[in-house]
């Protein structure tokens, strides 16, 4: 029988109130409205990558962001046709929040390492929604400037340890 | 656009205007002919009491009536022949100078008034040249004739019958003036109200996604009313002229009564020349109300024809072709100096320009947006005049060209570009048939090979689109020879590749549940081939009715329905009706009201509460539902296993129905309501993922080609409809067949204005790699660049800020330098 009719993890429940359970958590969306989650989850869709499959690739706006519901997948860097693994994510992961707000070239791809199912939302979607509930990309950048002052003050307590003129330039992003 | 409006009278109707007024003059001559022999018929035929008199007047009467019908019939034929004639050539003179007029005029000229005025304003005018000479010749010359004749019968009478002709003339002018006031405030009303309608028209995707059906009632209806209000004084007073016309007409037989009657009493005018003389002047009605008429036609046809005329005399940059001698076969060199473009308020969009373009060589035009870069396309395109400076192509300057050179040696492929209503085929040969003729391509010696189309569909990117939209079209009955062989090619397919897309395609097999169907394509399994059982009747399909009921699957639907129902309502409540939020819903957008009445009134029943209405309501909602598609809500196992017993059941209760009321899905038997893709499929695409559907047309074409079939698909494809303004095609395939039509002309210029900017970054790399590889040396190359990973290639990249060059050179030397492009590339990266 098919899977949709019935999922092992959550019986007699929609795909729809599976995602509406997961956006809810997902930190980037704990601040919008139940009415405003309720149309996320109805509007995402479900993706399965084989494992190898790339999920989104370098230097293409895909205008997609991912929440990986099972299975893993590596992000990976190419530069001077060398790969770089930068990290690997785990399910429950979200990616690419930023290219619900604007165009944005992803600057790096994700690989499946092993089968996996993401949720899918896009940019489309995402500002259909916005154009309803105009607070929406308010109450969305405020956890995204948090993550960017968190991930500079982290900058600043490796640049005081270790001084390394790379990280040098990234200081002061926050004052954009 | 100089023309008068009375150039037009003889212009090209000169025989039959004559023809016209001989026949006019024979029908005045025939109309005078009643009024005599009444007051024969009086005088001689009855006072003398002879029959055959009375018998032969009669005779001659009813000849001249029905004569003078007949010749007035002949007028109107034409009349309305040189009318629609005048007003059709009108139409078309107008049309063709629009085309020409340079692109500033549209910048503030809204489609609705060019509609508006070739459509409706000059109707009016060309009524005007049907009626030019006939009307008031025929209504003057009978106007005279009966005064003549009335004046003849009695001079004192005649003269106080026209007495007041005097004051009408007069007093109908002074209110014609308001008249032609009013339809001036008329003509610009109806073009801003054409200019709103073609607006939302064209912005209807904005209007629904906002929702914002109010804002734009509102300002339609304001446009209206003020419509209404002028319109209703420009009436008032045009009726003011007829009534004071009227007026004047009935006071004459007053007089006649007042001094006719008293000069009878007293012996001294006969009672025949009386009645003659009453009827004669009645008889002036007719053509002083045609006159009036022609006069008012006159007027309104003058005002909308200056207006219309004058509006668009905009004087015409290039002209369009030489007379005395063919196109120019320029060479691709473009040499460039000093050149300057200013607008009228004094902003130099371009400044000083100096470049030089080898034939054939590749250049980038970038810089940030608002440097001039399109301005100088444009300006190299003649489609911007530059004010001062020198362009030249070859040894010619580019201001002097006529049309006919440019598009001759040029081709141009904007951001936007317009694509036309038709097919693939048609917009793909635009350029080159308006360059080679329609004659000469379509039966001539510039006819095109399949190969040629291919070629370019290949190089531009859109081969796989157009084999797309082939395997996308449902084909029609006249096409059943394709039929044999698309059967063929399902069993090939199914053969050679069942196995490796099994994961991505949902087969129709008789015994499987099918997630990516609705529940009523699951329940029929077939295609409907009479009306009843299509979906949209199936509500009142009382057999259909009655089955669900028999198959224990009406209670099941109604749960469903009633979930889905609830659900949609509840997530769509509170937002503006838009096409993607229904995408996941079997609601359709339009029916939402519809829906959340129902959620309203069931709100607390059962199931078995439900009226009519309602029940068939949610039924019809849960036939829709497409577990697959509509995530909103969840089919029980149960209920899987009920419908896959119903189809068996309906098949048999069917077939004693009506024995060919639905063709089920059979592995040799073709589906008539299905795409030749999922015909050769024989089941659904249940992937969303590109990639994955990317490989399974990469298996289909790889059958198409083992098969011999890849052409003809090409062919289907390319009969695609593309809607209104390619509406039916994205961004990208747009920008795809625009590059591809240029391709096909093979121009030895080629201006690409930021021509790939909606394409995904492959297919700009590819594009790029054909202009690098197969068209450099051939055509000049001149491209306005925005992404610049795409530049590496081009000759020569010039570097504009505020229309100035800055920096001119190639990739290597503009980075090394480490200024602006420098800066801009950095950025990118």
């Amino acid at each position: 029988m098919n899977s949709l009719m019935n999922t092992s993890d959550s019986e007699n429940r929609s795909e729809f109130s599976l995602n509406l359970n997961i956006f809810r958590q997902i930190e980037f969306f704990s601040g919008l409205s139940m009415d405003v989650i309720k149309l996320f989850a109805f509007l995402c869709k479900r993706q399965s990558y084989k494992t190898g499959d790339y999920i989104f690739f370098q230097d293409d706006d895909d205008q997609c962001a991912y929440y990986i519901l099972s299975g893993a997948a590596s992000l990976v860097l190419k530069k001077n046709n060398k790969e770089y693994v930068i990290r690997e994510y785990k399910a429950e992961s979200y990616l690419g929040v930023l290219s619900l707000l604007a165009p944005m070239v992803k600057q790096f791809s994700l690989v499946a390492t092993a089968d996996t199912t993401c949720i899918v939302m896009t940019r489309k979607a995402f500002t259909k929604i916005a154009d309803q509930f105009p607070d929406t990309i308010l109450k969305i950048t405020r956890p995204i400037l948090q993550k960017l002052a968190n991930a500079e003050r982290k900058c600043i307590i490796e640049f005081e340890s270790e001084e390394k003129e790379g990280i040098k330039n990234l200081l002061g992003i926050s004052l954009i | 656009m100089n023309r008068t409006l009375s150039s037009w009278v003889l212009d090209g109707n000169v025989k039959l205007q004559i023809l016209l007024v001989i026949i006019i003059l024979i029908t005045v001559a025939i109309r005078v002919v009643p009024l005599e022999l009444q007051q024969r018929i009086i005088n001689e035929a009855i006072n003398l009491r002879k029959p055959e008199l009375l018998v032969k007047y009669c005779g001659i009467y009813l000849l001249a009536v029905v004569s003078a019908s007949l010749l007035k019939w002949m007028i109107n034929i034409i009349q309305t022949r040189i009318s629609e004639k005048v007003t059709a050539e009108m139409r078309k003179q107008l049309y063709y100078h629009i085309l020409k007029i340079p692109l500033d005029f549209f910048r503030n000229t809204p489609p609705g008034t060019v509609v508006n005025s070739i459509i409706n304003e000059l109707t009016v005018p060309g009524n005007f040249i049907g009626m030019a000479i006939a009307v008031p010749l025929i209504n003057i010359v009978t106007l005279l004739a009966f005064a003549g004749y009335l004046i003849i019968l009695n001079p004192m009478l005649g003269i106080v019958s026209f007495s007041l002709y005097p004051i009408m003339l007069y007093v109908i002018p002074l209110i014609q003036k308001r008249v032609n006031r009013d339809n001036r405030k008329r003509m610009n009303s109806s073009r801003i109200l054409s200019s709103k309608i073609v607006e939302s028209v064209a912005g209807i995707h904005e209007v629904q996604a906002n929702g914002a059906f109010d804002i734009e009632k509102n300002k339609f209806d304001g446009i209206v009313d003020h419509l209404m209000k002028i319109r209703v004084k420009w009436n008032t007073n045009k009726y003011a002229i007829k009534v004071t016309s009227n007026f004047f007409v009935n006071l004459g037989p007053f007089l006649i009564f007042i001094i006719g009657g008293y000069l009878s009493i007293k012996g001294q005018l006969g009672l025949g020349a009386l009645v003659a003389f009453l009827s004669a002047q009645e008889k002036l009605y007719d053509p002083w109300k045609e006159l009036i008429e022609f006069y008012q036609v006159y007027q309104d046809g003058s005002v909308n024809y200056k207006k219309t005329m004058s509006y668009f005399d905009v004087q015409i940059n290039n002209v369009l072709t030489s007379d005395d001698r063919k196109p120019y076969e320029l060479e691709g060199s473009i040499n460039i100096n000093r050149m300057n473009l200013e607008t009228a308020e004094g902003v130099k969009l371009l400044d000083d320009i100096n470049l030089d373009i080898g034939p054939g060589e590749q250049v980038a035009l970038v810089g940030f947006s608002g440097s001039g870069k399109s301005s100088l396309a444009l300006s190299i395109a003649q489609l911007y005049k530059y004010t001062s400076g020198h362009a030249t192509i070859g040894t010619k300057e580019i201001s002097e060209l006529t049309k006919a050179d440019i598009t001759q040696n040029m081709g141009l492929v904007s951001q936007s570009p317009f694509i036309f209503e038709g097919t693939i085929k048609e917009n793909l040969m635009y350029s080159y048939m308006a360059l080679h003729g329609e004659t000469c391509t379509l039966e001539g010696d510039c006819a095109l090979e399949l190969d040629n189309l291919v070629q370019v569909l290949q190089q531009s990117g859109l081969f796989v689109d157009v084999l797309r939209f082939g395997l996308n079209t449902v084909i029609s009955e006249n096409e059943k020879e394709v039929i044999p062989v698309i059967i063929k090619m399902r069993q090939a397919f199914q053969k050679q590749y069942g196995e490796a897309i099994a994961e991505w395609v949902e087969f129709f097999d008789e015994n499987q549940f099918l997630s990516y169907a609705d529940i009523t394509e699951n329940i029929i399994f077939g295609a409907p081939a009479i009306d009843e059982f299509k979906n949209e009747n199936l509500m009142e399909n009382q057999f259909f009715l009655n089955f669900l009921d028999d198959a224990d699957l009406k209670r099941p639907l109604l749960t469903l329905g009633k979930e889905i129902a609830y659900q949609t309502v509840d997530i769509l409540k509170n937002v503006a009706p838009d096409k993607l939020f229904f995408e996941q819903s079997p609601i359709k957008t339009e029916e939402f009201d519809k829906y959340e009445e129902v959620v309203r009134t069931i709100k607390n029943q059962n199931l078995h509460q439900l009226e009519k209405k309602q029940t068939l309501a949610l039924l019809e909602l849960a036939l829709r539902f497409s577990p697959g598609k509509h995530r909103i809500a969840l089919i029980p196992d149960f209920m899987v296993n009920l419908i896959l017993e119903g189809r068996f059941m309906f098949k048999e209760k069917i077939r004693q129905y009506h024995d060919h009321a639905v063709a089920f899905f059979k592995n040799d038997q073709y589906i008539h309501s299905q795409t030749i893709f999922n015909n050769i499929l024989f089941g659904i695409v249940k992937t969303a993922n590109p990639a994955d559907q990317e490989k399974i047309n990469q298996y289909l074409i790889a059958l198409l080609i083992s098969e011999g079939f890849l052409e003809e698909m090409i062919e289907i494809g390319m009969n695609f409809n593309v809607g209104t303004k390619g509406n039916k095609l994205s961004g990208g395939q747009r920008q795809k067949l625009a590059i591809a039509r240029t391709f096909l002309k093979s121009p030895r210029i080629m201006i690409l204005d930021e021509a790939t900017s909606a394409l995904d970054n492959n297919s700009q790399k590819r594009i790029q790699n054909v202009l690098s590889r197969q068209w450099k040396g051939k055509s000049t190359l001149i491209a306005v660049v925005h992404r610049l990973d795409i530049v590496k290639d081009y000759d020569k990249i010039v570097f504009l800020k505020a229309g100035k060059i800055v920096e001119m050179g190639t990739y290597d030397e503009l980075m090394a330098k480490k200024g602006y492009f420098y800066e801009l590339a950095y950025e990118h990266k």
